[in-house]
C-alpha cells in the first residue's frame, strides 16, 4: 500500500449500512480524490463501513473530484463510462473494485448520506 | 476484411495494414492501429526518396508478428532494383517496427526516408461513417518522441512514436537522411505506444509475446493425430487463432475469447460463451474466465438505455469514445436475449467437464439471478416464452438473437416479423438451461426441491413449445412467434439448435433433420442460415442464406444428440472440407451457393476472420466426430467418422478424469 497525502475525510463520522447488492463481497477499499486519500470503505459480506484508517487495502479508487467520489458512493456513476473518461481510476485488485462499484450502482446505502453536510 | 490487408493482433489490440505494411485509413478501408475500440494510428506510410517501396512478399510469421519484404523498384523489368527493404512488425502494447534498408549496389546512395504518421482516434463505431470528432487532436515533440493525442474532457488517448536511432521528428512523422554505403544496410527501430484508459503504457511495444507462448498454448491442448492430413492444419490453426483472440480484462483472472477481427475485438456474451463451449474439451479455462467476467457484469438494475435488467447477461462491452460519452449504450450493452441461457448452459458444461465444484458454488447467486431473469424479464408478456424487443429505440439492437441483422426474422414471403419476437432457439436454450441448472441445483447446491421445480418447468415448456411452434403443413418448427403470436414460417437453420438443446420431440426432430439435410438448406458445404425456398433467401445475405461454421458445428452436435450420427458426420465432413479450402481457417460466414456450382466455398465479402466461434467450429466438429462427452466422472468416446476422414486420435483430453485419450476410425457402411 502506498502512502497517500491525507486531505479532509469524506465524512466527519463513521457510517455503517447494509447493501444487499454487495452480499458475498468482502474487502477494503481506499477512497481518494486525485492522489489524496479521504477515507476507507470496508465491505464485509454486504455490511459497509465508511471510516478512516491507515490499514492496508485491497484496492484504491481514485476519483477526479470530490463530487465524483460522492456520486460513486451513491451509485450514481457507471463504472465503464467513468473509467473511460478518467473520472475513476483503480489501483490494486480491480476485480474487487469493480464488484463494489457495480454493487453500489445496484443499490447504494449512501444515497441519502449527507457527506460533508453539503453534498446531499 | 479486404483480402489485400494484413492483420496482426494481441487481444483487443491489432494492426491492419496494406501489403506494404502501410496504413492509409479511409472510410471504406479499415486500416490502423486499434486498441479498446479506438484507432490510435490512421496513417503510417513509408517513402524512400519520395517513392513507396513495392511488396515482394509478406511473411505472416505468427498472429502477432509479420515481415514485409519490399524493393524500391524502377517500374521496368530491364533495370534491377538495388535497394531492398524489410519491415518487421510485432504487436503488443502498441507495436514495434524495424525497418532495414540494404544497398545492393556498388555505389553509395543518399536516402531521404520518411514515415508519415497521423492518428484520427476514431471510435470503431465511427470509422465507417467518418464522423466529426468532438474533442481536440494535438501533437507534440519531446526528446525525439512524437506524441499524437486526443482529448475530450477527461477522455485522453495518446500515441507515442519513438525511433531509435533518433531522426528528424516532425509533427506529421519521422524523417531520416542516410548515406548508405555499397553492400551495407541501415536500420531503425520504432516503438509505437498506444495509451488508453489509465493513461500509462502497460509494457514495451512488441515484446510481451513470443512464439514460445503460442507453442505452450498449443502444447497444453490435446494432440491430434489423424489420417486425413488437412485436419492437422485445421486443428492447429484453430488453436493458434483461439490463442490470438484471447482477451484479458484485467479484472478477472485469465483470458476469454474476444469475438472477432476487426469489428468485434471485444467481450461479447454470446460469442464468448459459444466459443467457450466449443473449446471445452481442449481449453476449459476459457470457459472459467468467460463465466467469471460475465458474472461480474451481470445486469443489476433496469436501464432501458443499455437494455439492462437484473440477472441478464451482457451482450457486448465497448471501450471507445462513443461508449464513454454514452452516445452508444455499450457500457455494457445487454441487448442479447440468449446470453443469459447460454451462461447457464456453459456453466453446467464446464462443471461437468472439469469437476470444478468451487466454480459452481461461486456462481450460484448469478445462476439463480439468471433463472429469475428468464422467468421475469425474458418472458415479457407471461406467455411462458422468452421474447425480445429493444427498449433503447435509437441505438439498441432490433434483433437480439444470434441472427442479429435487421432482416433475419422474416416470414416465408419475406415480410419482416413484428416485435416482440420469440425465436425458436431461445426457447430451446431455456429448456436446456433449466435442465442443466437443475442438475447443478441437485448435485452441487443441495437444492433438490428447486431442481425438481426447474425440471418440471422445462418439461412444461417442451410440451407447449412442440405444440405452439410446430408448423404441421411444412413439417418444421417456426422460426419465431411474432408480436402477434403468429408463427414465422421461414425454413431456417435455427431448427438445428433445437436439436442441440433437446427441446424437440423425437418425431418432430426427425422431420427437421430431413429439412436440414435437404437441398434447400444443405448447400453441400454446410447448412444455410435460410433455405433457398424462402423469399428472403440470398446466398450472400448475412443471416438469410450464408453458411455459418459455428451454426453448423452446433447443429452437428445436435444431430449427434438425437442419434443422427451419419447426418452429423456429413455436416462435419463438409465443413472441414470447406476449412481446408480456406487454408485451415473458417471465416465467420461464407456464401450459400450450391456445392455443385463451385469447387470452393464462395467468400462472404465482409466476414470477420479470424472470428472466435468460427475458429471454435472445427473443435466442436472434432468433438462431434469422436462423440466426446463427460458424464461428470468419465470421458465418453462414441465415434462416428465418415470414410474420407479415416482415423482420428485426440490425445490428452483434459477433464475431471485428468488427461485421457480418445480414438475413432471410420467404418464401412453396413
Amino acid at each position: 500500500m502506498e502512502n497517500q497525502e491525507q486531505e479532509q475525510s469524506i465524512t466527519d463520522r463513521r457510517w455503517e449500512a447494509d447493501s444487499p447488492a454487495l452480499a458475498g463481497v468482502s474487502g477494503r477499499m481506499r477512497l481518494a480524490v486525485g492522489t489524496k486519500a479521504v477515507g476507507v470503505l470496508v465491505i464485509d459480506d454486504g455490511h459497509l463501513t465508511l471510516t478512516d484508517d491507515e490499514r492496508p487495502v485491497d484496492v484504491t479508487i481514485s476519483c477526479a473530484t470530490r463530487a465524483d467520489l460522492v456520486k460513486m458512493l451513491r451509485g450514481e456513476i457507471n463504472l465503464v463510462v467513468a473509467a473511460l473518461r478518467g473520472v475513476v481510476r483503480q489501483r490494486g485488485d480491480r476485480g474487487f473494485g469493480a464488484k463494489v462499484l457495480l454493487g453500489l450502482r445496484a443499490g447504494s446505502p449512501f444515497v441519502h448520506t449527507p457527506f460533508d453536510g453539503k453534498d446531499a | 476484411m479486404s483480402l489485400n490487408s494484413v492483420s496482426i493482433l494481441d487481444g483487443n489490440m491489432f494492426v491492419v495494414s496494406d501489403r506494404r505494411g502501410d496504413i492509409d485509413a479511409t472510410p471504406t478501408d479499415t486500416q490502423g492501429l486499434f486498441l479498446d475500440d479506438t484507432r490510435f494510428l490512421s496513417r503510417w506510410i513509408l517513402t524512400i526518396n519520395g517513392m513507396r517501396p513495392n511488396t515482394l512478399s509478406v511473411d505472416e510469421q505468427a498472429y502477432f508478428k509479420v515481415q514485409f519484404f519490399e524493393a524500391l523498384t524502377t517500374g521496368t523489368v530491364y533495370v534491377d532494383s538495388h535497394l531492398s527493404v524489410t519491415r518487421r512488425r510485432a504487436v503488443a502494447n502498441g507495436f514495434k517496427e524495424e525497418i532495414e534498408i540494404t544497398n545492393h549496389d556498388k555505389e553509395p546512395i543518399q536516402l531521404d526516408i520518411k514515415l508519415e504518421a497521423a492518428a484520427d482516434f476514431a471510435d470503431l463505431f465511427e470509422v465507417k461513417d467518418k464522423l466529426e470528432k468532438k474533442g481536440e487532436c494535438y501533437s507534440k515533440l519531446t526528446n525525439g518522441t512524437l506524441t499524437l493525442g486526443y482529448q475530450r474532457e477527461g477522455f485522453v488517448r495518446e500515441t507515442r512514436i519513438t525511433p531509435s536511432p533518433k531522426g528528424e521528428t516532425r509533427k506529421d512523422g519521422l524523417g531520416f537522411q542516410v548515406k548508405l554505403q555499397p553492400r551495407s544496410s541501415w536500420s531503425v527501430v520504432i516503438e509505437v505506444q498506444a495509451l488508453a484508459r489509465l493513461g500509462e503504457p502497460e509494457g514495451t511495444p512488441g515484446v510481451s509475446l513470443s512464439q514460445k507462448e503460442v507453442d505452450e498454448w498449443v502444447a497444453l491442448s490435446p494432440r491430434l493425430v489423424g489420417s486425413w492430413e488437412p485436419l492437422h492444419q485445421i486443428y492447429r490453426r484453430s488453436l493458434v487463432d483461439l490463442a490470438a483472440l484471447r482477451f484479458r480484462t484485467g479484472i478477472v483472472p485469465g483470458a476469454l475469447p474476444a469475438a472477432g477481427l476487426p469489428w468485434f475485438m471485444a467481450v461479447f456474451g454470446r460469442d464468448s460463451l459459444l466459443t467457450s463451449f466449443q473449446a471445452m474439451p481442449y481449453a476449459p479455462e476459457l470457459a472459467a474466465s468467460t463465466l467469471r467476467a460475465l458474472a461480474l457484469f451481470q445486469g443489476r438494475v433496469e436501464d432501458p438505455f443499455r437494455d439492462e435488467e437484473p440477472g441478464k447477461i451482457l451482450h457486448e462491452i465497448r471501450l471507445g469514445e462513443m461508449t464513454a460519452f454514452e452516445e452508444r449504450p455499450h457500457s455494457p450493452y445487454f441487448g442479447s436475449a440468449d446470453s443469459t441461457m447460454l451462461f447457464l448452459i456453459v456453466l453446467e458444461e464446464y462443471v461437468r467437464w472439469t469437476g470444478d465444484l468451487a466454480m459452481a458454488r461461486e456462481l450460484e447467486p448469478q445462476a439463480r439471478a439468471a433463472i429469475a431473469w428468464i422467468d421475469r424479464y425474458g418472458d415479457r408478456d407471461g406467455d411462458g416464452y422468452v421474447e425480445y424487443e429493444r427498449r433503447n429505440k435509437e441505438t439498441g439492437l432490433d434483433n437480439q438473437c444470434w441472427k442479429d441483422s435487421w432482416d433475419s426474422i422474416a416470414f416465408a414471403d419475406g415480410t419482416l416479423a413484428p416485435t416482440p419476437r420469440a425465436t425458436c432457439e431461445l426457447q430451446g436454450y431455456i429448456y436446456d438451461a433449466k435442465m442443466r441448472t437443475a442438475r447443478l441445483a441437485r448435485d452441487v447446491w443441495g437444492a433438490a426441491p428447486w431442481a425438481k421445480q426447474l425440471e418440471s418447468e422445462a418439461a412444461e415448456l417442451k410440451r407447449r413449445f412442440n405444440k405452439d411452434f410446430w408448423i404441421p403443413e411444412r413439417g418444421f418448427f417456426a422460426l419465431a412467434l411474432d408480436g402477434q403470436k403468429r408463427k414465422v414460417d421461414s425454413l431456417t437453420s435455427n431448427i438445428g439448435h433445437l436439436l442441440w438443446s433437446g427441446i424437440a420431440d423425437p418425431d418432430k426432430a426427425s422431420s427437421c433433420v430431413k429439412h436440414l439435410m435437404s437441398d434447400a438448406l444443405f448447400s453441400g458445404w454446410g447448412i444455410r442460415t435460410m433455405a433457398t425456398s424462402e423469399n428472403s433467401y440470398n446466398p450472400i445475405g448475412y443471416h438469410v442464406g450464408t453458411v455459418w461454421p459455428h451454426d453448423n458445428s452446433f447443429i452437428a452436435w445436435g444431430l449427434r444428440r438425437y442419434g443422427y450420427r451419419a447426418e452429423a458426420a456429413r455436416v462435419s465432413r463438409a465443413m472441414l472440407e470447406a476449412a481446408e479450402l480456406f487454408n485451415g481457417r473458417l471465416p465467420e460466414a461464407f456464401g450459400g451457393y450450391d456445392r455443385g456450382t463451385t469447387h470452393f466455398p464462395v467468400e462472404y465479402p465482409t466476414a470477420c476472420s479470424p472470428q472466435a466461434w468460427a475458429t471454435g467450429a472445427p473443435l466442436l466438429l472434432i468433438r462431434t466426430l469422436l462423440g466426446l462427452d463427460s458424464d461428470g466422472t468419465h470421458l465418453i468416446v462414441d465415434p462416428a467418422i465418415p470414410e474420407p476422414l479415416g482415423r482420428i486420435e485426440l490425445l490428452d483430453v483434459p477433464g475431471v478424469w485428468g488427461r485421457m485419450d480418445a480414438f475413432g476410425r471410420a467404418r464401412s457402411a453396413h
